[in-house]
């Protein structure tokens, strides 16, 4: 017994000081070739560097999707004092933008959107009045038995809203990102993502997914032209990251806020009921609707154009 | 460069901190981001500003009350109820036609106390075959 512990030990020693010998000659190896061939061991690096900053030229806006179908019909470009009263008023600016924008509603959602069918979708329904968000107070009918009920005539106005915006950014080829932490609809917000070629993110929100992407993806990405927040809490009733990131980086946000929501940092409001599923349905159902009608339009303008 | 952009969200919404690019020369207005003209031609209703107090902020809620909660509520005190609603079918409920059948009453009787009524809408429904317990 005691000589087999003795051989194993000294096999040991053997593989060890092998091990060690090994480990020195491919230094030695790497150290010849570096002193032989200075590029060898850094493969393009310049080239992916002189990538890296083309593609961060047009990163932060996606400038390249932006307005160069438009630039036919802009007019020109607007001069100090309109840019100055425009910061306070976008709607100054209006005269700079393309035709397709003077239509007040293009893609006619004033008649997709029916009181009646958000009532039967349930979007009506809030939370217990305890709960309530002060910034909420704006889009509540009333309160019924402690509980908070919405005024779907405000939130056919912010959907309509909404949808006019979503639609008109897919009808530019932007690129939609739809959110939500919601358990129950994270399957269905993936599926409705995926059916209209758009992203979805319904998994946990790691810091720095849009604000630092070149450390956690390797690489610049294009990010989202627009989030769509299908709810905007997170399961501890605490708002979703993503909500400042996207401020962070100018990114516009849609959310729908139910009646215990923050509408902080959010640029366009839905208020609605965000818990119940076919309330989530509908609202989904809706901006699929929308992005497709941008889509057909865009597909429309560009065979148009191409002949 | 649109990575001039500065990163503190609450210095302004995201509209007003791309046109203050613009503004001051950092961004060209062809260079604008993709969702900036579409924001132009229709904003958002509210502000987006962060810390902006909206509409009713710190009002209380305006409690929601029907004429016939009153009634209904003195109806299930009286008679329990003998099966669940379904809200979404068209028949009406019993508490329902209790409510119609003494508008009706009180139509017909308008000197009757609340009371009397009760009774007389009880009595009326009886005849017509729904038995209240």
């Amino acid at each position: 017994m005691n000589l087999f512990i003795f051989f194993l030990e000294i096999s040991f020693f053997f593989f060890h000081i092998f091990l060690v010998h090994f480990v020195l000659f491919l230094y030695l190896i790497k150290a010849c070739l570096k002193a032989r061939f200075p590029d060898l061991l850094k493969p393009d690096f310049q080239m992916r560097r002189a990538v890296a900053t083309a593609i961060h030229a047009e990163r932060a806006f996606s400038s390249r999707f932006a307005a160069q179908p438009q630039k036919a019909s802009t007019s020109s470009v607007p001069d100090r004092s309109t840019l100055e009263k425009g910061t306070v008023q976008p709607t100054v600016l209006k005269p700079f933008v393309s035709a397709s924008l003077q239509h007040e509603d293009l893609f006619n959602f004033e008649k997709l959107v029916h009181v009646d069918e958000m009532f039967k979708a349930r979007l009506h329904y809030g939370h217990k009045i305890g709960t309530v968000n002060n910034n909420m107070k704006w889009a509540l009918y009333g309160e019924r038995l402690g509980v908070c009920v919405f005024d779907l005539d405000i939130t056919k106005q912010y959907l309509v809203r909404a949808l006019n915006f979503v639609a008109h950014v897919a009808m530019r080829g932007g690129m939609i990102l739809f959110v939500t932490s919601n358990r129950d609809t994270m399957f269905d917000v993936e599926k409705a993502a995926e059916e209209v070629g758009q992203y979805s993110h319904v998994r946990k929100w790691q810091s720095g997914t849009l604000t630092n992407t070149r450390q956690l993806l390797g690489a610049s990405v294009r990010l989202p032209d627009a989030v769509f927040f299908l709810s905007t809490l997170t399961s501890l009733g605490e708002n979703h990251p993503a909500i400042i990131e996207a401020a962070k980086m100018t990114i516009p946000t849609i959310g729908v806020v139910d009646s215990n929501s923050d509408p902080a940092y959010l640029t366009y409001l839905i208020p609605a009921n965000d818990d119940t599923p076919q309330s989530t349905e509908y609202l989904l159902r809706m901006f699929k609707e929308a992005i497709r009608k941008g889509q057909e339009e865009r597909k429309r303008l560009q065979q148009g154009g191409g002949k | 460069m649109a990575s001039f952009i500065t990163r503190a969200e609450r210095s302004g919404n995201i509209f007003s901190r791309v046109t203050g690019l613009i503004r001051a020369g950092q961004l060209n207005w062809a260079d604008r981001p993709l969702w900036y003209d579409v924001y132009i031609s229709s904003p958002p209703l509210s502000p987006p500003d962060w810390n902006v107090k909206l509409p009713k902020f710190d009002e209380p809620i305006r409690p929601i009350f029907y004429e016939e909660d009153v009634l209904r509520a003195k109806f299930y005190k009286t008679y329990r109820s003998t099966a669940g609603i379904q809200v979404d079918s068209s028949r009406t409920s019993v508490s329902q036609q209790f409510i119609n059948e003494y508008k009706l009453v009180k139509s017909e009787n308008a000197s009757a106390t609340p009371e009397e009524l009760f009774e007389l809408t009880t009595k009326r429904l009886n005849e017509n075959g729904i038995m209240l317990k």
